[in-house]
């Protein structure tokens, strides 16, 4: 049987990644991804849930970020006085900060991931961050961040760097 | 590919991504693809963008604090105050206007003697004029102010003008609203007041009015008016208690951490109180959270720099580097203040200032040092460009369009006005040789300085007291 109790009693879900690794966690946390969510209240997410698009690398951070999410916004201690609240909430922005500081191609991964697994925090996080690594930069550096190709003609690129001149420094 | 991975994002992520983004820096990635450029091109995505970023902003959009001079013939340039020395718009034909406000990214230009208003937004280069004037109060010679409001509860941007003792309000919505008029409780003077236009704080327009005269020719501000956007109710606070009745005093407005704070300049102190402007009551609600010394002299010289009554005030937040600043005439004094609003302070607490930053000055105009409707008079030569610092500029892709379906440009006789300023495109060079542009560029050089040279992405959370020594400013020091 695979959905075995967990350690406080609460159900517990396995989740496969594309190559093959198992990850078990709290109901609570998988529930954060609105697709598990579904298969949970489906009923078919025994024995396994498989998620084919993700890999194991990924997915074990995705877990840790679900298991964190859960475990610190369940309230289950009790202690619902505004002072925990906000060293809770505290504790979460310094855990999403150290969690998205990556490299871009596991920031895309994640991205991609969340995307797919519909967690709506996780996936906010992942664009508020690669929004973040935009700011700053020269558009020739945003293409060279993202491998984007440019598709403009050098007088097609002139007139719009021109209509928005006044978002450029030292022109 | 490792590169191109992030070719295979859906269109819809690049829009979400880019909608988290500041306005700035999604102007500029314009530039990077022509996927790109038809995201931040789409209607829709600007409405919502400017819902997100200018209207309801969160920790990670402060607002920009513009520098606005006017040079002799009544020209604007409008810098903002961030790296990088490109204008924000140049205005032109704006003689007998003046810049009443800044609300999210809407400058507000309100003509000096008559009851004329025109709204623009730089970043699309619309503006607009409501369709009618407001009526014209029976005292013609009365001074008037206007300001223009944001209500974030009703997403309504609303023109005010203040009287003595009435508020016309207009609506900038589809249909057209006309004036409305308002009795105030508590009349009081509200004059246009270069050390603190009117300011919006949390959908509530904030203006420091004059205070009666008094006997002993003490100037000092008057009552604080707070007007609530959405429901045109008007509450009038007092200042708070700086402690020297019987000296000179200024205050300027600003908004710092979603409260109204009032930078007071009093003898050589400068102290800023802060208020949240939801409470109703008028109970004293002002908390004192910073005080500093200022150099007597940088007062006293700024007397002579400006035909102004005193040195020019302005206080501001710099958004991106957590820094209180405050200018008196040519001087900027800097603190780095951290990002959390800090706990109040007892009037004993003198803190020190981090930076003391020496201004260009103005070069002197060009206009001969006399007068020729009275040769006999000279008078000392005028500075060719007067500036002033206005803070909680958040630039914004809102259309005037969708705000005002009118077309702001019309003037085919459906009463709307053609707004007479005009927005200059921006040429790169155009006053590149022109000595009042090198004076622009320098200033706007200087006022950055006290940025610092590297920008931390997740700053931490513990104020960083002391950690640079104000530099005494004798022997002046050029930091």
């Amino acid at each position: 049987m695979a959905a075995a109790e967990g350690s406080d009693g609460g159900k517990m879900i396995v989740l496969i990644s594309a190559d093959g690794q198992r990850f078990e966690l709290p109901e609570a946390a998988a529930k954060l991804s609105q697709i598990v969510l579904y298969m949970i209240e489906d009923g078919c997410c025994y024995p396994s849930i498989p998620l084919p698009k993700v890999d194991g690398v990924i997915l074990a951070k995705i877990v840790e970020y679900c298991n964190k999410h859960a475990a610190l916004s369940s309230g289950a201690d009790g202690s619902s006085d505004a002072a925990s609240e906000r060293s809770k909430e505290r504790e979460l922005k310094i855990f999403d900060a150290e969690f998205i500081d990556v490299d871009v191609t596991t920031l895309f991964d994640v991205m991609m991931a969340a995307n797919y697994l519909n967690i709506k925090g996780l996936l906010d996080l992942a664009c508020q961050r690669t929004a973040d690594l935009i700011k700053g930069k020269s558009p020739e550096q945003i293409r060279q961040t993202f491998g984007i190709k440019n598709d403009f003609t050098p007088e097609e690129e002139a007139a719009i760097r021109k209509e928005n001149a006044w978002a450029f420094d030292n022109i | 590919m490792a590169a191109n991975i992030w070719e295979t994002i859906p269109d819809e992520l690049w829009r979400e991504i880019l909608l988290r983004a500041p306005t700035r820096y999604v102007a500029r990635a314009c530039c990077v693809s022509k996927l790109w450029c038809s995201i931040v091109r789409d209607p829709s995505f600007r409405k919502l963008h400017s819902e997100r970023h200018a209207a309801a902003p969160n920790e990670n959009d402060l607002p920009d604090a513009l520098l606005v001079a006017t040079n002799d013939v009544g020209k604007y340039s409008i810098f903002p105050i961030v790296p990088g020395e490109s204008p924000v718009c140049r205005v032109a034909n704006a003689e007998g206007y003046r810049l009443a406000n800044v609300c999210n990214g809407l400058l507000c230009f309100a003509s000096r003697g008559a009851a004329t208003v025109v709204v623009c937004n730089p970043v699309t280069g619309e503006k607009l004029a409501p369709s009618s004037d407001p009526p014209l109060l029976p005292d013609l010679h009365q001074q008037v102010m206007f300001a223009l409001g944001f209500s974030p509860t009703t997403s309504e941007y609303k023109l005010f003008r203040f009287a003595d003792r009435m508020i016309d309000v207009y609506t900038l919505a589809g249909e057209a609203s006309g004036w409305r008029r308002h009795q105030l409780l508590h009349p009081c003077r509200l004059v246009e007041n270069h050390h603190s236009p009117p300011v919006v704080v949390g959908g509530k327009i904030c203006a420091v009015a004059a205070a009666p005269p008094h006997p002993q020719q003490i100037e000092r501000p008057g009552a604080v008016l707070v007007i609530d956007v959405a429901s045109e109710v008007a509450f009038t606070y007092s200042t708070p208690d700086y402690g020297y009745p019987f000296a000179d005093a200024t205050a300027s407005a600003f908004e710092l951490h979603g409260r109204l704070c009032l930078a007071i300049n009093v003898v050589n102190r400068v102290q800023f109180w802060a208020m949240p402007v939801e409470e109703d009551d008028d109970d004293l609600p002002w908390e004192l959270f910073y005080q500093f010394r200022v150099n007597k002299d940088d007062i006293i010289k700024g007397f002579c720099h400006h035909s102004e009554k005193g040195a020019r005030r302005s206080a501001w937040l710099d958004g991106e580097t957590h820094t209180l600043c405050y200018r008196v005439g040519d001087r900027l004094y800097c603190r780095y203040v951290g990002m959390a609003m800090p706990t109040p302070k007892s009037p004993d607490e003198v803190m020190s200032w981090d930076r003391k930053i020496h201004l260009p000055v103005a070069p002197s105009s060009s206009a001969p040092p006399w007068s020729l409707a009275a040769p006999w008079s000279w008078e000392p030569s005028k500075p060719s460009c007067q500036w002033d610092i206005y803070a909680g500029y958040r630039p914004s892709f809102l259309s005037l369009l969708t705000i005002a379906p009118l077309q702001p440009d019309d003037d085919d006789g459906d009463g709307l006005l053609s707004p007479p300023i005009t927005l200059e495109p921006l040429q790169p060079d155009n006053d590149e040789g022109n000595e009042n542009g090198r004076f622009m560029r320098s200033l706007v050089r200087a006022l950055q300085q006290h940025k610092l040279p590297k920008r931390r992405l997740f700053p931490t959370l513990t104020d960083r007291t002391n950690a640079k020594r104000i530099c005494s400013g004798n022997p002046p020091c050029r930091c």
